[in-house]
């Protein structure tokens, strides 16, 4: 038995043997087969496709990175720096390196205070933009912060400190207007930029010179080809091509003599312009109130854009070209030269308080309740007769007066190149038809005559028509900007004045409105004489009160009744020295009481600019004696 | 049949070495070979860090001397404790299974203090072993009630494997179970009845698999689909591999690996490494080593006297060959991306220490036709 289960085995064990080694070969076989087959997949990928790969291979390291370009800095007409960059450092969190995001901002609100606002908007950027950018936790860190976390840095893998140039205002609340500022990019702002010539950059101007000087300012961007692994880390630079960086731009602006303006107004509303007549050089513009411009800027501020918004005083508005208010007698001047063009000469008037319209009840008032007697072109100005005005306005008629104060360029805008500029009105008989579909009244074209009714100007208006009467006839188109100044060629452009045309008139007429008012402020009855009594140049101006409410008729004015939102505004307009003008200046002060009230304001810019300069001036002079000896 | 009798038995590449410790010359010089490449490629591919290397070299050195130590126990030996080696290492799968329970999630590893050790890996050796043992006893009422107990054994340690989960190492101990059952002489009427009942159960399983794993056979039609996503893998790989060209970048020259756009560079991707940067020549150079190893693997079974070592040495070869076709294929696009390392190549120790035993064994296998 044991034999045989031997035999049975062994016979068993040949049998399985052949049919095991049949196998084996065929594994041989199989594998041959199998390997042919990766080495085919290796020539197709190694040969084959070989250019495909290899470009996608060189394209998978090579990336393009902007370089952000510098933004040119904004100087005053002196050189006092307006607008510089400064570097701020920002604490920013790539999230695709980051394991624990919860543990690494409670890592760094122990190092650094990380408000509820900036962890806010900060998960806000993470849920909208990739894992793999930085996402920014904390701006402006201070040197001591910024200190810390670079020692703490090892042990909070993600977070990088970086380093932006941000703009960065010096000359304080008084230029925020005239300046302006930048905005953040937005998405309407990269479907109208230049892509390329933007890339890298956060910021664009938005406002003000900012705005006005974009092109110039902004530069061009940059971009570097860099070698970057799979997490988009820079290995190594291959080639840049730098940026170019913004021109720097010198403003016509006197910085002290715009803060003295701005300092002058006070803490009133109002608005204020001083031009250069002879070159159109706008020297001072004022808006109060005003605001911080660096608190724009300001990441950790987020209440303050929203209050500056809503304020009641609209701290925004920019009120010397944004600001239309009545002339009211401001533009008596003007109403003088038209009726002396239009060979209305030689007009005497009586002025009893009033004046009425034949055939009709009501009476059109003179400021002056008693009435000025016998007034002529003379004294209308300079005692600012209405009732003069009113029959001289009825003599032009509307439409000979709203040419002729036309050209002074009252009811367009001045395009000094500031956004939002306000046309104003000129009241017409055009314009009212096309404004309000009515047709033109009599009345109204007395009331226009005394700078009222729908009549309206800006401040930056005012001082420009001024400025055209203090030229005898020039029109100088106003600019802002004084010469810029390319740092990377080193080359200055200036801006020349730009002669716009002449207000053609009889030479005689300029001399006379002038004496009109020269009377204003150095006669006996001018009505700003107070300015006028110890000046030490001779000034040519024009008051004008702007009344905000509806007197009842046969009522007087009393100012201790009446709430000081409802105190008339003041206007007044003027150039020195009269004779060879260097100094236009235009200012208003909403419920500033009078054209008189506010007058001082004027002689203040006026005495800086005249006055300092000249000594300033006188001592360069002294100093170069000097040297000479 | 002559010319394969040479290669495996003839004296010129016998050494004195050989004669000393019972060393294959063939096997063991592809193994020198694969080891040196496989240390530059590390280096390149671990960012030029010579601690990692230094750790694989000790690893490689243990594997060696384990090997020859497995060359030098006799296979009838071997044959003997082949149950308590399988016993030994199922207990080790339900414990890591066990521990993964509790600890939540995949567990593939034991940590043994210093070594860390993954039971599965084992079994890529066992199991066939244990086939092989079953079908050397006398049957218990017929050849197919063997065969059906071998089925079994190779079933259980496969669904534990599955379970971890691990559905790569799983695979690949059924079929190198599979077949060390058809090297033991299963009927081809039984080969075809299987071979049809997996491929029903393909769209079976399907639901059954993870998203992850759907989606990476998915990806393997049309990685393009989803560069960035699921196919991202797939398409850096085969950007670093056809980007090699002929000659290759050169040695530390691979920008897709220097610069890590390759995943798991050093374990799963090394071949892509390698590609990269020593071209189609390094790779038909490599490819060829491995052909070399499974053949001699392959032609050992088919001299042996042995049935046991017969079925052992043939599985071996194949463990071999299957982890090179599913990881080279995977790097080079053409299936789907799953974690099989490439023997001996790849960084780490259980895979090393498994493929160089099993070496060992063919070897053993060999000195007993002397």
């Amino acid at each position: 038995m044991e034999f045989s289960n031997r035999v049975i085995r062994e016979s068993d064990s040949v049998r399985s043997r052949n049919i095991a080694r049949g196998r084996v070969l065929l594994s041989i076989a199989a594998v041959g087969l199998f390997v042919s087959v990766l080495l085919g997949r290796l020539v197709y990928l190694q040969i084959l496709d070989y250019s495909n790969l290899a470009t996608r291979s060189s394209q998978n390291r090579i990336e393009i990175v902007p370089i952000a370009p510098v933004r040119g800095q904004i100087y005053d007409r002196n050189g006092h720096l307006l607008a510089g960059n400064k570097t701020v450092y920002s604490l920013r969190i790539i999230p695709a390196n980051v394991k624990d995001i919860d543990a690494l901002l409670s890592d760094i609100s122990a190092i650094v205070p990380v408000s509820e606002y900036e962890r806010k908007a900060f998960e806000k950027s993470l849920r909208v933009n990739s894992r793999f950018e930085p996402h920014i936790l904390k701006d402006y860190l201070d040197d001591r912060q910024v200190g810390r976390l670079a020692v703490e840095r090892y042990r909070l893998p993600g977070a990088v400190i970086s380093a932006d140039l941000h703009r960065n205002y010096l000359a304080g609340e008084s230029l925020s207007h005239v300046v302006g500022r930048l905005s953040r990019i937005d998405e309407k702002d990269e479907q109208e930029l230049n892509r390329s010539r933007y890339s890298g950059l956060q910021y664009v101007g938005k406002h003000g010179v900012e705005l006005f000087s974009e092109d110039l300012l902004v530069g061009w961007s940059g971009h570097e080809r860099v070698e970057t692994n799979a997490h988009g880390q820079k290995v190594r630079t291959l080639s840049q091509v730098l940026p170019t960086a913004g021109q720097n731009v010198y403003l016509t602006v006197d910085r002290d003599l715009q803060a003295l303006a701005y300092k002058a107004i006070g803490d009133r509303k109002g608005a204020l312009v001083a031009i250069e007549p002879a070159t159109g050089r706008i020297l001072a513009m004022v808006s109060r109130p005003s605001f911080d411009p660096n608190g724009f800027a300001v990441f950790s501020q987020p209440g303050m854009a929203h209050e500056l918004l809503n304020s009641e005083d609209s701290p925004l508005i920019n009120r010397a070209v944004q600001g239309i208010y009545s002339p009211g007698s401001t533009i008596k001047p003007f109403m003088t030269l038209a009726g002396l063009s239009n060979s209305i000469s030689n007009l005497r008037v009586f002025c009893p308080g009033f004046y009425q319209l034949p055939g009709v009840k009501k009476k059109y008032r003179c400021w002056k309740e008693d009435g000025h007697g016998w007034v002529d072109y003379l004294s209308a100005v300079a005692e600012s007769c209405d009732v003069f005005y009113y029959v001289l306005a009825k003599r032009l008629g509307i439409d000979r007066m709203s040419a002729a104060l036309g050209q002074f360029g009252f009811g367009e805008r001045t395009e000094v190149g500031l956004h939002n500029e306000k046309p104003g009105i000129l009241p017409s008989k055009e314009w009212k038809r096309e404004a309000m579909d009515e047709s033109w009244y009599r009345g109204e074209t007395l009331i226009t005559g005394i700078g009222q009714s729908y009549f309206s100007v800006t401040m930056m208006q005012l001082a420009y028509a001024t400025s055209i009467i203090a030229n005898r006839g020039a029109k100088y188109k106003p600019q802002l900007i004084h010469k810029t100044i390319d740092v990377n060629i080193r080359q200055e452009t200036f801006y020349e004045p730009e002669l716009l045309g002449t207000v053609e008139l009889n030479p005689k007429h300029y001399e006379s409105v002038v004496r009109d008012m020269i009377e204003v402020v150095h006669g006996k009855k001018g009505t700003a004489r107070a300015i006028g009594r110890d000046a030490q140049y001779t000034i040519a101006g024009k008051t004008g009160t702007v009344q905000l409410i509806q007197r009842a008729q046969d009522t007087e004015w009393d100012e201790t009744k009446v709430a000081q939102k409802h105190w008339p505004h003041g206007i007044f307009t003027a150039f020195a020295p009269a004779d060879s003008p260097k100094i236009v200046v235009a200012v208003v002060v909403e419920n500033g009481k009078s054209g008189s009230a506010i007058a001082p304001i004027a002689r203040q810019v006026m005495d800086h600019y005249l006055l300092k300069t000249n000594q300033q001036e006188s001592k360069n002079q002294i100093a170069r004696v000097n040297n000479i000896r | 049949m002559r010319a394969l009798t040479t290669l495996g038995n003839s004296s010129p590449y016998r050494s004195i070495l050989s004669n000393l410790l019972r060393v294959d010359a063939i096997i063991f010089v592809s193994i020198i070979l694969l080891c040196v490449v496989s240390l530059g490629a590390q280096y390149s591919a671990t960012g030029q860090e010579l601690a990692p290397l230094l750790r694989q070299f000790a690893r490689i050195f243990v594997a060696l001397i384990l090997m020859l130590i497995i060359a030098g126990i006799s296979t009838d030996r071997l044959c003997k404790y082949t149950p308590h080696i399988f016993v030994f290492g199922f207990t080790l799968l339900i414990l890591v299974l066990a521990v993964g329970f509790v600890g939540r999630g995949a567990q593939r590893w034991l940590d043994l203090g210093i070594i860390r050790f993954q039971p599965a890996e084992l079994m890529k050796i066992a199991v066939p072993m244990m086939v092989a043992w079953i079908l050397t006893r006398p049957p218990l009422f017929s050849r197919n009630t063997n065969f059906t107990v071998c089925g079994i054994l190779v079933a259980m340690p496969v669904l534990l494997v599955y379970l971890q989960p691990d559905l790569g190492t799983s695979l690949l101990i059924a079929a190198v179970g599979f077949y060390a059952i058809m090297i033991g002489g299963l009927s081809w009427r039984w080969i075809a009845a299987i071979a049809a009942l997996t491929l029903a159960a393909i769209p079976i399983m399907w639901p059954f698999l993870h998203e992850y794993q759907r989606l990476r056979v998915v990806t393997m039609f049309d990685p393009w689909e989803d560069p960035f996503g699921s196919g991202y893998h797939s398409i850096q790989s085969m950007i670093a591999i056809g980007s090699g060209g002929i000659y290759g970048k050169g040695w530390l020259e691979g920008s897709q690996s220097q610069l890590e756009f390759i995943p798991e560079r050093s374990t799963d991707f090394i071949f892509s490494v390698y590609a990269e940067e020593f071209g189609l020549l390094g790779g038909l150079f490599l490819i060829l080593i491995y052909g070399l190893l499974i053949a001699r693997c392959l032609i050992i079974a088919y001299q042996s006297k042995s049935e046991f070592g017969r079925i052992v040495a043939a599985s071996v070869g194949i463990m071999i060959f299957v982890h090179l076709f599913v990881n080279v294929g995977m790097v080079a696009g053409i299936l789907p991306v799953v974690g099989v390392p490439l023997p001996i190549m790849s960084y780490g120790g259980t895979s090393m220490v498994t493929v160089l035993v099993g070496l060992g064994f063919v070897m053993g296998v060999r000195h007993a036709h002397h």
